[in-house]
This record gives C-alpha cells, sequence and structure tokens, in this order.
C-alpha cells in the first residue's frame, strides 16, 4: 500500500513540474506584452478615436463632434503637412547616411589600435551622452549671427553665410538642423560598429592580406560584411528617431523660417500642444505611424531578406 | 617555385619574450620542410614572421635571394592555410577561391577556368555555391587550401592546417594533401606539434624548442625524418622524435682503449660496450670513468626468446602494466637508478605510466611483440640491442659521436 502511494506522488510531482514548464515561457513573457499593449496600444486606439471628432481642448475638455475623415482632410490640405514630409525625408535620409558612413568611418580608425584611441573612444560617446535639447541649445549659440562660433568658423573658410544668420535663412535652416544632428549621433554609429568590427577575426583579416586585398576591397569586402547586421539595425533605430525629430526643430528653428525647417514631429507638437487641436493631432498622428511602418516595413523585407550565414 | 632562407632570424616581444632566436637554415626550391615542436617553441611565430604577418626584430629573411625581411605580406608572393581556415564567412565557396585573384586583376574568364579546376581537384565542384558555415570541417579545409592553390604562390605556408578535424579525417587528409604535394611541388613550410605529421609529411623536418635566452637558438636540428630518428642531435631531438618517448638512463663508462664497460648507474647491471659502435662513435672513449646518458629507444627491447644474436643485454624485469594496442604493444617496468629529467613533451601523457612515485627508480617503456606480450605477467626476460643505443653528454645534452 505504502508503495503505491509512494509512486502515485512521485509521478504527480513532474506531471506538474511538466505542466509549469509548458507555461513557464508564456507567464514570463506576459507582464512586458500586458504592459506594451498598454503603453503603445491604448494610445494608438484612443488617438484612432479621436482623430474622427472635433476636439480642441480651448474650447472643450471632451470630443466635441464625430467629423468622420474632416480631420485627415485638413491635415492633408494643410500647407505645413507637405513641406514638412519632404522635410523629414530628407533630414531622416540625409542623417541616416552621413551619420553612418561618417561613423563607419571612424570606427575603421579606431579599430586601428593607433595610439590614444582608448582616449579618442571615451571622447567619441560624449555628443550621444547629451540630451538633444541641451545640443540643441548648445548649437543655437554656435550659430549665432553675431558671435557663433560655427558662423565664425563659416566666415574664416570664406563660405556663404546669410545676413539674417544660418538658422534664419530658409536655404540653411534645415542644413542646420541636419548638422547638429550629425554631430550628435555619429559617433553613437562610431562605437557600435567600432564593437562590430572587433569581431572580425583577425585570421580573416591576415588571410585577406595575403590575398592582396586592397583597401577598398578590404573595408568593403571584407570588413562591412562583418558589421552589417549591427549596421542594419542601428540603421532601422536611427532612421526611425530621425523621423521623428522633434527638440532639435523645436530649440533651433521652431520650423521657420516659414515652413522650411519644418520636420512632422514639430508639425505634431504645434497641432496637439499649441493649437490645442486634439482632433487633427490624432489624425497626423495615424498618418505618421502609417508612413513610418510602411518605410520600416519595406526596408525589413528588403534588408533582412538574405539573411543566413 | 621559391627558395627560402633564413639567416639569424629573431623575434621579441615587447622587448622581453623570446619567441624565436638565432634561427638559420634554407629551404630549397620545391621543397617540404615541416616546423615540429612542442607549444611556445615559435614554430607559428618563426611562420607567420614568413607570411609577413609579424615583423622581424633580429636577422634576414631570403626569397628567392630577395631580401624580404621587411616586404608587405601584400607584396610577398605567398599563401597560408590557417589553423582555423580563415575562410570569408558571407562568401561562397567559388567567391573564397575567386577573391585573391580578383584582388591580382586577372581577368574573370580565367579566375573562372582556374577556380573550376582547382575545386575539380579538390573534389570541391559541388560544393562552389555553398558558404563556409554549411560545410564540413574537412571540406573547410580543402576550401582553405584551394583558396591557398589557386594563386599558385612562390610559397606555400601551413599552419596546423589538420589540427581540426577529427583522428581519422586526419589521416585522410593527410595522405591527400601528401598527393597533393607531390602534383603541384610548391615549396612548402608546414607546422605542425604532431610528430607523425612531421615525420610522414616533410622531405626534412626542423625540431624546434621553446627559448628564454636570447642566446640560444630554437631551432635544434633540421634534417631528414629517418636521420632525425637514427641521429638526434640531441636529447632534446631524440626525446621529443618517437613515440612512445625514448628512455633515458645514467650510465657509467669504466675501461679503455677499444673496450668499454658501461654500468647503469644504482643496479648492478653492466654491459660491454659492442666494439663495432666504439668504432663508429670514438667520442665515447673520452667519457672513461664519467657518467653519460644512454637512450634507449622503445623499440630496442625485444623478448629473449626471439633473439639470439649478440650484442643483446638479457635484463629479467618486473613487468607493471601491459598494453597492446593492435600490432604494438607497451611494456612498462622500473629500474632502480635514478631518473634523467628532459623537458620536452608539454603533456605528460599518464602520470603514473611515466613517472614512477619512488624518485630513485625510473620507468621505462619496451614495444615488444603483442603476441608474446599477452602471456608476460609477473618477470619477464627481455633484450636490449646494444648496438643501437645513443648517448649523449649529460651536461650539453649533445650526442656523442
Amino acid at each position: 500500500m505504502a508503495v503505491t502511494v509512494e509512486t502515485a506522488a512521485m509521478q504527480a510531482v513532474p506531471r506538474r513540474r511538466r505542466r509549469v514548464a509548458r507555461y513557464l515561457p508564456a507567464l514570463l513573457i506576459a507582464p512586458s506584452v500586458i504592459m506594451l499593449l498598454c503603453l503603445i496600444g491604448f494610445p494608438l486606439v484612443f488617438a484612432l478615436k479621436n482623430s474622427f471628432f472635433f476636439w480642441n481642448l480651448q474650447t472643450s475638455p471632451v470630443p466635441l463632434q464625430y467629423v468622420g475623415l474632416a480631420n485627415y482632410e485638413l491635415a492633408l490640405t494643410a500647407s505645413a503637412f507637405g513641406a514638412s514630409l519632404v522635410n523629414t525625408i530628407i533630414l531622416t535620409v540625409t542623417g541616416t547616411a552621413i551619420e553612418f558612413f561618417l561613423g563607419f568611418a571612424i570606427a575603421l580608425l579606431l579599430a586601428t589600435q593607433l595610439k590614444g584611441m582608448s582616449v579618442s573612444r571615451a571622447l567619441l560617446i560624449m555628443p550621444t551622452t547629451i540630451a538633444p535639447i541641451v545640443a540643441g541649445f548648445l548649437f543655437r549659440y554656435m550659430y549665432d549671427p553675431t558671435g557663433g562660433l560655427l558662423t565664425w568658423l563659416a566666415n574664416a573658410l570664406f563660405l556663404p553665410v546669410p545676413a539674417e544668420g544660418l538658422l534664419g535663412s530658409p536655404n540653411t535652416a534645415l542644413l542646420s538642423i541636419l548638422i547638429a544632428d550629425v554631430w550628435q549621433w555619429t559617433p553613437f554609429f562610431a562605437i557600435v560598429l567600432y564593437a562590430g568590427l572587433l569581431s572580425v577575426p583577425k585570421e580573416v583579416i591576415e588571410a585577406a592580406r595575403l590575398d592582396r586585398a586592397s583597401f577598398a576591397a578590404m573595408v568593403f569586402r571584407i570588413k562591412l560584411p562583418f558589421v552589417l547586421k549591427t549596421a542594419l539595425i542601428i540603421l532601422l533605430l536611427r532612421f526611425m528617431q530621425l523621423f521623428n525629430t522633434f527638440d532639435l526643430v523645436l530649440v533651433l528653428t521652431r520650423g521657420g523660417p516659414g515652413t522650411s525647417s519644418r520636420t512632422l514631429g514639430y508639425t505634431l507638437y504645434q497641432q496637439g500642444l499649441i493649437d490645442f487641436n486634439i482632433g487633427i493631432a490624432s489624425a497626423t498622428t495615424w498618418m505618421i505611424v502609417l508612413i513610418i511602418n510602411a518605410l520600416v516595413g519595406l526596408y525589413i523585407f528588403f534588408a533582412f531578406r538574405k539573411w543566413e550565414w | 617555385m621559391a627558395s627560402l632562407q633564413f639567416e639569424r632570424i629573431g623575434k621579441t616581444f615587447d622587448e622581453q619574450v623570446i619567441a624565436v632566436a638565432n634561427v638559420s637554415f634554407e629551404v630549397e626550391d620545391g621543397e617540404f620542410v615541416v616546423l615540429v615542436g612542442p607549444s611556445g617553441c615559435g614554430k607559428t611565430t618563426l611562420l607567420r614572421m614568413v607570411a609577413g604577418l609579424e615583423s622581424l626584430t633580429a636577422g634576414t629573411l631570403r626569397l628567392d635571394a630577395v631580401d624580404v625581411s621587411d616586404t608587405d605580406p601584400r607584396d610577398r608572393d605567398v599563401a597560408m592555410v590557417f589553423q582555423n581556415y580563415a575562410l570569408y564567412p558571407h562568401m561562397t565557396v567559388y567567391q573564397n577561391m575567386a577573391f585573391g585573384l580578383q584582388q591580382r586583376k586577372v581577368p574573370a574568364a580565367e579566375i573562372e577556368n582556374i577556380v573550376h579546376r582547382t575545386a575539380r581537384t579538390l573534389d570541391l565542384d559541388k560544393l562552389l555555391k555553398r558558404k563556409p558555415g554549411a560545410l564540413s570541417g574537412g571540406q573547410r579545409q580543402r576550401v582553405a587550401m584551394g583558396r591557398a592553390i589557386v594563386r599558385n604562390p612562390a610559397v606555400f605556408l601551413m599552419d596546423e592546417p589538420l589540427s581540426n578535424l577529427d583522428a581519422k579525417l586526419r589521416v585522410q587528409m593527410r595522405s591527400e594533401l601528401k598527393l597533393l604535394r607531390a602534383r603541384l611541388g610548391v615549396t612548402t613550410l608546414y607546422v605542425t606539434h604532431d610528430q607523425v605529421e612531421a615525420m610522414t609529411m616533410g622531405d626534412r623536418v626542423a625540431v624546434m624548442k621553446p627559448i628564454d635566452n636570447p642566446g640560444e637558438t630554437n631551432l635544434q636540428q633540421v634534417d631528414t625524418p629517418q636521420t632525425l630518428y637514427k641521429q638526434p642531435v640531441n636529447i632534446f631531438v631524440a626525446s621529443f622524435i618517437g613515440s612512445p618517448a625514448m628512455n633515458f638512463v645514467r650510465v657509467r663508462l669504466a675501461g679503455g682503449g677499444d673496450a668499454l664497460t658501461a654500468s647503469i648507474v644504482g643496479t648492478p647491471i653492466s654491459y660491454d660496450v659492442p666494439a663495432g659502435y666504439l668504432a663508429k662513435h670514438p667520442g665515447l672513449a673520452d667519457y672513461t670513468d664519467k657518467e653519460v646518458i644512454a637512450g634507449i629507444r622503445p623499440e630496442f627491447f625485444e623478448f629473449a626468446a626471439l633473439s639470439n644474436a649478440t650484442h643483446k643485454l638479457p635484463l629479467d624485469v618486473d613487468v607493471l602494466v601491459t598494453e597492446i594496442i593492435g600490432p604494438d604493444s607497451y611494456l612498462h617496468f622500473d629500474l632502480p637508478t635514478p631518473p634523467v629529467h628532459v623537458g620536452t613533451s608539454d603533456e605528460p601523457a599518464d602520470a603514473t605510466l611515466t613517472q614512477p612515485a619512488d624518485t630513485q627508480s625510473t620507468r621505462f617503456t619496451a614495444r615488444v611483440d603483442p603476441e608474446a606480450a599477452a602471456e608476460a605477467s609477473g618477470t619477464a626476460r627481455i633484450t636490449l640491442d646494444l648496438a643501437r643505443v645513443h648517448y649523449f653528454d649529460p651536461a650539453s645534452e649533445l650526442a656523442i659521436t
């Protein structure tokens, strides 16, 4: 009798344990999934609902009236939308590209193990650690038309500086934002790609040297493939970040002059937090969400398609 | 096709660690030379210096009589097979093999021709579209070989190319490599720590030893495998070449003229050094009334029943362990003589087999006929072929000739 009881107990324990083991992954993931749903899902759904209502916080604390797609129509036809979409795409594409190539070049230099590289590495990461808003103010002073360092530097190099200042001219305002962003984020690419370059086996480099690899072949056919996965991911991250650029624009130009440096992020800010038009802001939010998801989807489809070795 | 000359080559890392010093020898055109030695003996460093991947801190390296000591690896016509193959993981087998040719601006049609031809000889033609990650160890090894071969270099450098393969594949690749090298006839420098590889593959073998004194040299002996085995120049080479390792024992010589008597220190065993041996090694007479170190290969022993020749020393030994390994068997026994310490092997195989607990006795290994060994237990009578014993100077460790 005692024997049967014992065997039954011994069987029961593993079975319970097995059931726990089966659901354990789901249980462990559940909190973060629920959190994500609350933090991302709820605001999105809330915004989607609001985008179909007329709701201005200056007139009412609650949505006033269902207006269908009128908010989308208004947002799209406003002259600022087209301009800010174009500005955003220019800023995002050129910014990501410049930061990547500069960063990769710096990473290659860092990986050469020359003297003083460890100090350089430590100094390099500093711009990225500064809050974007602070970096914005820093550049506002440096762009100052009378005493700014960059204005002075441009003058000294005989570069044409507009009389109204680099930030004041529609020709250079967006470029000035781009430069500030490149200054802040190139080190990020450099450090991450440098870490990637460290994963290139020494023997592979040596084999390539014995194969008489030219400088370009060494960089693009041997080293770049090793950091490609890392590069694709940080490019994606930076692309999404840059697409939502807002803080630099707010501090440097407020989207001006006119709409020459206005980004989608700034447009959104103006609609929601200056005009307090929650309906239109929600509609714009949803359009940005759709655009960036389409772009990222395309990117992932093409970039990660041949991802095997 | 090229010859290589090493002239007092040295390499010191960080101005303190001496890896290589005073290495001088020559590799003739088309010759296959194996660098062998325990780890830390500088063999890989020497190879990398030939490749140009390590700079020389002393000496001159000549490739076809041209000084290439400071030449960039890109400008030396050498190809290297790395221990871990160092294939380009993101390229297919074809691209791996073609890369070096593309960098040399060989026309595309010709590249395709060369790569396909080489792939056929290496049995890689079905794998050309695969990436290294999808290949087995032996296949990767062949791709690494192929990458070196397509370039048709003046010198091949191989850094333990077979060490990452399993035992069976290693033996197979060894013979394939031999065939390949017979067909190509390219000057080759081959590094290994495996003496069987060294002995079977090399036209000549260079035995190297770790050093810590800039006055010494790593290079102990460069000779054909048979010469290394039969006439080792010193105790290091004698103990490194041969498996199981040579037995060493102190003997005291007495007598004079053309009759020398040797007695094994600490034992009542003594014997007359054969006159024929003495005639060939006149230097031995200078050691009368002195101790020398005798080197006895395990195969110098035989079962008494199987021999009736002269110059054989009969020994009655207590067999401790008998190891029967197919065609061979090893008897282990102790003699009460103080052990001779030789610092060669960095991998003490089995401490209980190689070293008796008692510090006043020495363990011997005899390689004997397995049929008889199976019956041997307790006391066995074996004989030692006195005509083949090596003698070394105890101070300089050099062979006495």
